[in-house]
């Protein structure tokens, strides 16, 4: 099923660490399927460069765009193509997984942090249905909501399936972590083309932002998604130069991560978070620990090493510091608790209580690099106010 | 010697629901202490049924059951459980269990919660393991003892109980010949010696006769018949047993015997040779005819007829059947 | 002479036991030198505060815990296995684990249904709802230990309760998102260190309550071993040794799967374990040789558990079934278990 590419407890359930299991199947997977689409060499195709992104491809020809998306989940030995093509062009010679035909009036997508993609580009109106929408922060997206133009595709398993194929999208963007491709041919044999997103594997912050342009070009706004990308960029580059022009700056330790039962899960040191953290100016507690997902840590192990950090960020959806306090008052012993330096992302919320981090987060790596820098220095940031992070109240 | 358990008019059966089964109706019966009592019967007949009364499992239909000055399902079950014993013919027994640990299980009504024998419970563990016999072997695991020995074992535990009554059932179903008598022969001693109404559910007549000093006939249809063996044996009642057309009991032998016809040759000797004889005759429905007198000789022991002498009935029969030919 | 071997079998359980516990307080991911611990613990100075964290928040509370945990499942384990006369009966035969894991499904994994987005959970939270599935359950199993005369069908009504409400949870976890799903397949995997003081004492005094009873009728489960039948010749009342065993061991075995999740294993080999040392089938030696070896056991499992040296550890039910399978098949290889009951 297709289900929410949102952060957790866990930071991102898709690690090289947690799935042994798909990594050995996959591995056999491709020993006994090997057949991968032989690239065509056609004339006229130029490759369209990219600078962070890693896990798609971008070509261009004579009226079509190719996308090959070469990391569709984590540890996937796989690839999919996809062929975009332009008004009135004939389709040419080439294999792939899905064709678009643009211009495209109705989209699916299935995790929210696709949805700014959309808002960015201004197709907030083109979206018809969305699997649980209480997950959902977006103004526009919850204006198109109450409008009835928009479909909820409920959350279990097999109704998403269903009622996507009725609604005859043009296109289904899909996030998955591979184990649910049946649901990938059932969509392409009723005529839906399904399009695997795979940000969340990026690790570099502005890699994951940068696969709106792949959003775009499925829009048919290519142009417009390099235009917002490179905004994007600009922003994240000032501000981590505000930290890497201070080289004497002194880098606060910094503990992120939950308690669960005994055991300790925290964002390893390749992760995402733990990459915008190190570009903040903070020092990660766990730098020691590679991993590009969540890990799990004794506790032991954990109150070693981060009792005395000064900041806590990011520890789940807590309202205060007394009720964090309450539901676990082993979080009591560490001093970031005890001085109330905690700070998670539950700033801004949705109607619904969808938390808006989980939704702009990976596109908007600026401001979640911002709100770090100004939690960890704030010296170097005076006027600016934090958008996902709020410090958690006493009470 | 008391009375010390008694009933009058039983009408005996099982519930269920709105139907009722009576199994035993218009019985009669007492037990005595310092007896031996066997109860015989056929299978079916509802022997199981008196003696769930007896131990107050189910009520009467009509009539009373009295256990010394109580209906058995009066009593409340830990003081039941002083007054009586039973002994099952099947024993379940953990292998790792120790005899004298068995039969300290027996003092369990008198326990506390802890369930730690006391000096009186001792004393009574002991005696009951003199009694039957079991003392060398109070510290045998009960997996590691004969057929007999565990059963004596389970004995010597419903003696230990102490009740005033103990019933067995069919405690010796298992058991090899030797075993059986020991045991009954055991019984017996306790109840003289020991002042107790012992009750045995059985099907071993033999040993019935020989051991018990009352027995208890069941048949179906008919009243409980009680009585000496020995009264019961003279007047024929025992034949009450016996499916009597083909069977009968033979007070002079002390057996069983079938209803056969006699073989019609006449045989001169001394009653028992000539008894026995007859009955290998009779056993095959030899149709042997002769005139001449059959002699049946001892020291040695010889069947004569007419000049012809043998040495054994096997031999005999050998010749006759070749002479019939 | 048989009292004398038994007394030296329990004096050095209970010697093995106080090791065990010192060196389950000594061992774990973080290294606490033997001299600091026991220099903190008695003089209260601490080389390190986080050392000092450690043990007294973390590991002290999770010995303790590893200890109660081990007399309520090897107590309840042994009563079942009396009970039913049955040498594979444990604590869960009655379906009180599975109870507990459906009250802690339906609040981990039905919640993602009804939208409960951040996981706010507490560990009161998962101690309550097992409790209320453990209770539930209970509840069920003795309206039928009610109606029913015979043992053996209560048996197997536990254990069919038991495999539905299993049932019922793999459809919850069918429907539910994979988060919610990792969070009840960790608390499935049982956790002896999630608890803190309050609990820790709140699962003491359970303890003692569901325990208590079986102080009171050994004598009663000493008869028992002959079966119904002999045990109500000698005055038992089977019912309310019933309704005594259902009560004690849904207190022991219900309390320690609310509170840590359930933990296999244990309760059945740890009896049998018992019977091996003691070589008696006596309650007054059982049960407290039972609660002795049981608490050394799962110290000993969980300090395996710990890695000590390694930041990562290993949950409670993989090593104590790692641990316990070889036990119990060596056992049975051992004895001839059939004419055990």
């Amino acid at each position: 099923m297709f289900y929410e590419r949102q952060y957790t407890y866990f930071e991102s359930i898709n690690d090289t660490n947690l799935r042994p299991v798909h990594q050995i199947f996959f591995f056999l997977v491709i020993v006994f399927i090997s057949c991968q689409s032989p690239k065509t060499e056609m004339i006229g195709l130029e490759t369209v460069p990219l600078t962070y992104a890693k896990g798609f491809e971008v070509q261009k020809g004579e009226g079509f765009w190719i996308l090959e998306v070469n990391q569709p989940w984590t540890g996937a030995d796989k690839s999919y193509r996809y062929l975009i093509l332009n008004e009135e062009v004939e389709k040419p010679e080439v294999e792939v997984d899905a064709v678009v035909k643009l211009p495209v009036d109705r989209v699916i997508l299935t995790s929210t942090t696709q949805i700014p993609h959309l808002d960015l580009l201004g197709d907030t109106d083109k979206l018809i249905g969305f699997p649980n929408f209480d997950l959902i922060s977006s103004q526009k997206v919850w204006g198109q909501i109450e409008s009835g133009k928009m479909t909820d595709l409920g959350s279990g398993p097999s109704a998403n399936l269903e009622m996507m194929i009725d609604l005859q999208p043009d296109w289904v963007m899909i996030s998955t972590l591979g184990e649910d491709l049946r649901q990938l041919d059932l969509l392409g044999q009723s005529g839906v083309p399904a399009l695997i997103n795979g940000e969340y594997v990026e690790q570099h912050p502005l890699g994951r932002a940068e696969w709106i342009k792949f959003t775009g070009i499925l829009l048919g706004k290519y142009e417009e998604a390099v235009r917002v990308f490179e905004e994007i960029e600009k922003a994240y580059q000032e501000a981590e130069s505000l930290i890497k022009n201070q080289p004497n700056l002194e880098k606060p330790e910094v503990l992120s991560g939950v308690l669960y039962e005994d055991v300790w899960y925290v964002p390893g040191a390749d992760s995402w978070g733990a990459k915008i953290l190190q570009n903040a100016g903070g020092d990660y507690v766990f730098s020691d620990q590679d991993g590009s997902g969540s890990i799990q840590l004794s506790y032991e192990y954990v109150l070693d090493h981060a009792m005395e950090a000064p900041i806590w960020i990011g520890s789940a959806d807590y309202e205060s510091v007394e009720q964090m306090g309450d539901a676990e008052p082993r979080y009591r012993s560490f001093q970031a608790f005890q001085n109330g330096f905690i700070y998670t992302y539950t700033k801004k919320k949705g109607p619904k209580g969808g938390l808006e981090y989980f939704e702009l987060g990976y596109v908007r790596p600026d401001l979640v690099l911002k709100d770090l820098i100004k939690i960890l220095h704030p010296q170097l940031l005076p006027d600016y106010d934090l958008y996902f992070y709020r410090q958690l109240d006493e009470n | 010697m008391d009375q010390v358990l008694t009933g009058k008019n039983l009408s005996l059966g099982y519930e269920k629901g709105q139907d009722r089964k009576v199994i035993l109706s218009d019985l009669n019966f007492q037990l005595y202490s310092g007896q031996l009592t066997c109860l015989l019967g056929p299978n079916g007949v509802g022997k199981s049924t008196l003696v769930k009364a007896i131990l107050g499992r189910i009520r009467p239909f009509e009539g009373e059951i009295k256990l010394l000055d109580k209906s058995p399902v009066d009593y409340p079950r830990e003081k039941l459980s002083k007054k009586l014993s039973v002994v099952l013919s099947e024993p379940i027994i953990p292998a790792q269990m120790t005899v004298e640990q068995l039969v300290g299980l027996g003092r369990t009504p008198y326990l506390k919660w802890s369930g730690t024998l006391s000096e009186l419970d001792r004393k009574y563990v002991n005696e009951a393991l003199a009694a039957t016999k079991m003392d060398f072997l109070r510290k045998e695991r009960l997996g590691e003892l004969s057929d007999g020995q565990r059963q004596k074992a389970m004995i010597a535990r419903a003696l230990a109980q102490d009740g005033k009554v103990v019933i067995l059932d069919e405690p010796t179903s298992h058991l090899d010949l030797v075993n059986r008598h020991e045991i009954m022969f055991l019984l017996q001693d306790i109840a003289k010696n020991q002042d107790k109404a012992i009750l045995v559910v059985t099907h071993d007549l033999d040993i019935a006769i020989e051991t018990a000093h009352q027995l208890w006939l069941m048949n179906c249809g008919s009243p409980l018949i009680a009585g000496l063996p020995e009264d019961l044996i003279l007047n024929a009642q025992i034949n009450e047993l016996l499916p009597k057309d083909r069977f009968f009991f033979d007070p002079k032998r002390g057996k069983v015997n079938l209803r056969s016809e006699d073989s019609g040759l006449e045989i001169q000797g001394s009653e028992d040779l000539v008894f026995w004889l007859e009955k290998a005759l009779k056993k095959r429905k030899s149709t042997f005819r002769t005139e001449e007198r059959i002699h049946v000789l001892e020291n040695p022991f010889r069947i004569q007829v007419g000049d012809r002498i043998y040495h054994s009935i096997a031999e005999f029969f050998e010749e006759s059947q070749t002479s019939l030919r | 002479m048989k009292t004398n071997q038994n007394a030296f079998f329990f004096i050095l359980a209970a010697v093995a036991l106080v090791f065990l516990f010192l060196i389950n307080l000594g061992l774990g991911s973080v290294s606490i030198p033997i001299d600091t611990l026991l220099s903190g613990l008695f003089t209260g100075e601490w080389e390190k505060s986080s050392h000092r964290e450690i043990i007294l928040n973390y590991r002290f509370p999770k010995s303790l815990v590893a200890v109660m945990a081990g007399i309520a499942l090897s107590l309840s384990g042994l009563q079942m296995q009396t009970f039913f006369r049955n040498p594979l009966a444990g604590p869960y035969v009655l379906g009180i684990s599975s109870g507990g894991g459906f009250g802690v499904a339906i609040l981990l994994l039905a919640g993602s249904f009804l939208g409960f987005s951040g996981m706010v959970i507490s560990s009161w939270a998962t101690a309550i709802a097992g409790i209320l599935g453990a209770v539930s359950v209970l509840a069920l199993v003795s309206l039928v230990a009610w109606r029913v005369r015979d043992s053996m069908t209560l048996l197997i009504v536990g254990i069919m309760f038991g495999a539905a409400v299993s049932a019922i949870i793999s459809v919850l976890a069918f429907f539910s998102e994979a988060e919610a799903l990792k969070l009840y397949t960790i608390w499935s995997m049982g956790s002896l260190g999630g608890l803190g003081w309050n609990q820790v004492g709140l699962l003491g005094l359970l303890l003692g309550i569901g325990a208590f009873p079986l102080l009171l009728a050994t004598r009663s489960f000493n008869a028992l071993l002959l079966g119904e039948t002999y045990a109500e010749s000698m005055g038992i009342n089977p019912v309310r040794l019933r309704w005594l065993v259902i009560i004690s061991t849904g207190i022991l075995a219900g309390s320690i799967t609310a509170f840590c999740g359930p933990i296999a294993f244990v309760g059945i080999a740890v009896p049998h374990l018992a019977r091996l040392v003691w070589k008696s089938a006596d309650h007054r030696i059982l049960f407290p040789g039972s609660a002795l070896l049981g608490a050394g056991l799962l110290l000993l499992c969980d300090t395996i558990g710990q890695l000590p040296g390694s930041a990562q550890t290993l949950p409670i039910n993989a090593v104590t079934s790692l641990v316990g399978a070889p036990v119990v098949i060596a056992l049975v290889l051992k004895r001839n278990f059939s004419k055990e009951f």
